[in-house]
């Protein structure tokens, strides 16, 4: 049902696809994994000539379009035979959810409009977005618009969903909800391509594993085969090192300490307002240290503090190679915890990323309303605008 | 200060508005159509067209609205016998549409730009073809960043058309220095003038506002 033959595509100098050949039987989930810029994104934009390849050949249903010879005509109908679910989700931001799904029913399908609607209002119930069809994406959160970008796929009814890293763009607790459709499209037999950084999810929805490196298929097989028992050396060490990757809130721990001199450096690095040579900030209660149980290293860190009769959250960074994983999350939970066993009645702290903190339940609060914990005039920001929220935690 | 003569010059200059207001709207829709062909031209870099469009906007971005208007009312005549009996007013809409889709040329185009690629990649992923993205897709949401630089365009065509007056079309700034020149009034031929032009001017800042609250559906939480 689609066939790509001898694909090969070429930025500049750089070879990026060298070379694929793959197969698609219909009703089949196929998921590509492997490291970043080996080419995976690529190939699954040469299958609708997002990117143009230099020679090979992609079949789709019952037509076939061969590099080098395609017309303008034979692009398009070839990009009416799929349908692509971008990592940004590309929604029309000047067009409601219910137009963004009718859209290329009425344009690419020529769908009349009444039966636009209808496919699209019964295409968004599928994906749990009929409620909010009157809305615009701009007020959707990422996980209701990439379900909104899925549904706009999927009405147009193509041979093959092609996911270019669906849930790259949200944030972790956005990202259950889209895998969730993905998995109900499994089900109902839906032929797709997906290109995923979730292994437990491709081990859990794909009939078939590819693996790619360096422009090339390494290895394919059942997704048991391919991620239980690799049996190339590149694909071993792969799974070996996003194993290590997924680090988890198992593999670490908290210390307690007062070594803020220590974590400086690390505080300076996350881009917090401290130097070098900065003394404890006022009124230090405790630091906590991140520590990797594996290696012993520490991968982030923060502190409480007790000035102005306030109770403080005065820094709290993890390492850039550990973020996204919850653990700054569960840092800043263990501190709240620290703060009760204070007495503390609130905490207040200044955020660089106030969405963070909302989702731990802090709220900000106006200028004005905060009582003195950080003295504006002699931050070395001040002059230049500051970048910061005041936000406060009622316990 | 004479406030019968300040009364007859604003009634003589309303009696002529339609001139300048027509003088206007022609040229802001010539201007606009001209700059969105030159800008799509542009977008979809269309060789040689876009070269001879590039060495146009720089010409007439690069030279006054006055010799602009005498060449084409004046100069070309000379060569060209049959624009001899063109009047006045259809030269002023000529020189005043070249000379402003010049500059709103780049306005357009830097709107296209603003549209994501990957709305565009979006709507040719789903079937779309290049034309109907740029219809529907495309052109929709540059509008919305056009529009405020638009509207500094057109007020700059408004105070273009005083302009025509150096080539004889008898708007309100002809009416109001011609009845000056007459009188020695000066002071509120002028004065009434620009309160004129400025009451224009308030007037398309209302609607802009009113635009650009309609454009902005879907881009506010």
């Amino acid at each position: 049902m689609i066939k790509i033959q001898n694909l090969h595509k070429t930025f500049g100098s750089l070879e990026v696809l060298k070379g694929i050949d793959l197969e698609i039987k219909k009703g089949e989930v196929v998921a590509v994994i492997g490291s970043s810029g080996t080419g995976k994104s690529t190939l699954l934009r040469c299958m609708n000539y997002l990117e143009t390849p230099d020679t090979g050949s992609i079949t789709i249903g019952d037509i076939t379009v061969t590099a080098g010879k395609a017309s303008k005509k034979e692009i398009h109908e070839l990009r009416k035979h799929s349908a692509m679910i971008f990592q940004n989700y590309n929604l029309f931001s000047h067009k409601d959810v219910l137009h963004n799904v009718m859209e290329p029913l009425i344009t690419a399908k020529k769908m009349k409009k009444e039966k636009a609607e209808r496919t699209a209002v019964s295409y968004l119930e599928k994906v749990g977005m009929k409620e909010k069809m009157g809305q615009f994406p701009i007020t959707l959160s990422g996980g209701q618009q990439q379900r909104v970008a899925i549904a706009r796929s999927m009405a147009t009814e193509p041979n093959v969903l092609l996911f270019d890293e669906p849930t790259s763009a949200l944030d972790p607790e956005w990202v259950q909800e889209v895998l969730e459709v993905i998995r109900k499209l499994a089900r109902a037999h839906f032929t797709m391509l997906i290109v995923t950084h979730e292994m437990q999810f491709a081990k859990e929805v794909a009939d078939r594993v590819v693996f790619m490196d360096g422009g090339k298929i390494v290895e394919e097989g059942s997704a048991k085969e391919v991620l239980e028992h690799p049996r190339q050396e590149r694909t071993k060490e792969f799974l070996k090192l996003s194993g290590k990757d997924a680090a988890d809130e198992d593999s670490v721990e908290i210390k307690k300490s007062m070594n803020f001199k220590d974590m400086l450096p690390m505080f300076i690095e996350a881009g917090l307002e401290f130097k070098p040579d900065d003394p404890d900030p006022e009124g230090l209660l405790v630091c906590f240290e991140l520590i990797d149980k594996k290696s012993g290293k520490r991968i982030g860190g923060g502190s409480l503090a007790k000035a102005y009769g306030e109770f403080l959250i005065r820094s709290v960074a993890v390492e850039k190679a550990y973020q996204g994983k919850g653990l700054g999350r569960k840092l800043v939970e263990y501190m709240i915890e620290e703060a009760k066993a204070w007495d503390a009645r609130r905490l207040l702290l200044t955020a660089k990323v106030p969405g963070f903190y909302k989702k731990l339940g802090f709220a900000v609060i106006p200028r004005e309303d905060a009582p003195p914990i950080s003295d504006c005039a002699s931050c070395p920001q001040f002059h230049n605008g500051c970048d910061s929220e005041i936000m406060r935690l009622e316990l | 200060m004479s406030l019968e003569f300040s009364f007859n010059t604003l009634g003589a200059m309303v009696r002529v508005l339609p001139v300048t207001l027509s003088l206007t709207a022609l040229s802001f829709a010539a201007s606009l159509v001209l700059a969105i062909i030159i800008a799509v031209i542009d977008y979809f870099r269309v060789p040689v067209l876009r070269q001879i469009f590039a060495v146009y906007v720089s010409f007439f971005r690069g030279t006054p609205l006055i010799p602009q208007l005498f060449l084409l009312y004046f100069g070309i005549p000379t060569f060209v016998a049959s624009l001899r009996d063109v009047p006045a007013f259809t030269v002023c809409v000529a020189g005043l549409t070249l000379n402003s889709a010049a500059y709103m040329k780049e306005v357009v185009r830097g709107a296209l730009l603003s549209v994501p690629d990957g709305q565009k990649e979006a709507a040719l992923a789903h079937g779309m073809t290049p034309v109907q993205t740029m219809f529907r897709i495309v052109l929709p949401q540059a509008t919305r960043v056009a529009v405020p630089s638009l509207f500094n365009n057109l007020v700059d065509i408004v105070k273009g058309t005083s302009m025509a007056f150096t080539i004889g079309v008898i708007e309100i700034t002809a009416t109001a220095s011609l009845r000056a020149s007459v009188t020695f009034n000066y002071f509120e031929a002028y004065m009434v003038l620009m309160l004129l032009y400025w009451v224009i001017i308030l007037i398309l800042e209302r609607v802009e506002a009113a635009v650009e609250k309609r454009l902005a559906v879907g881009y506010n939480r």
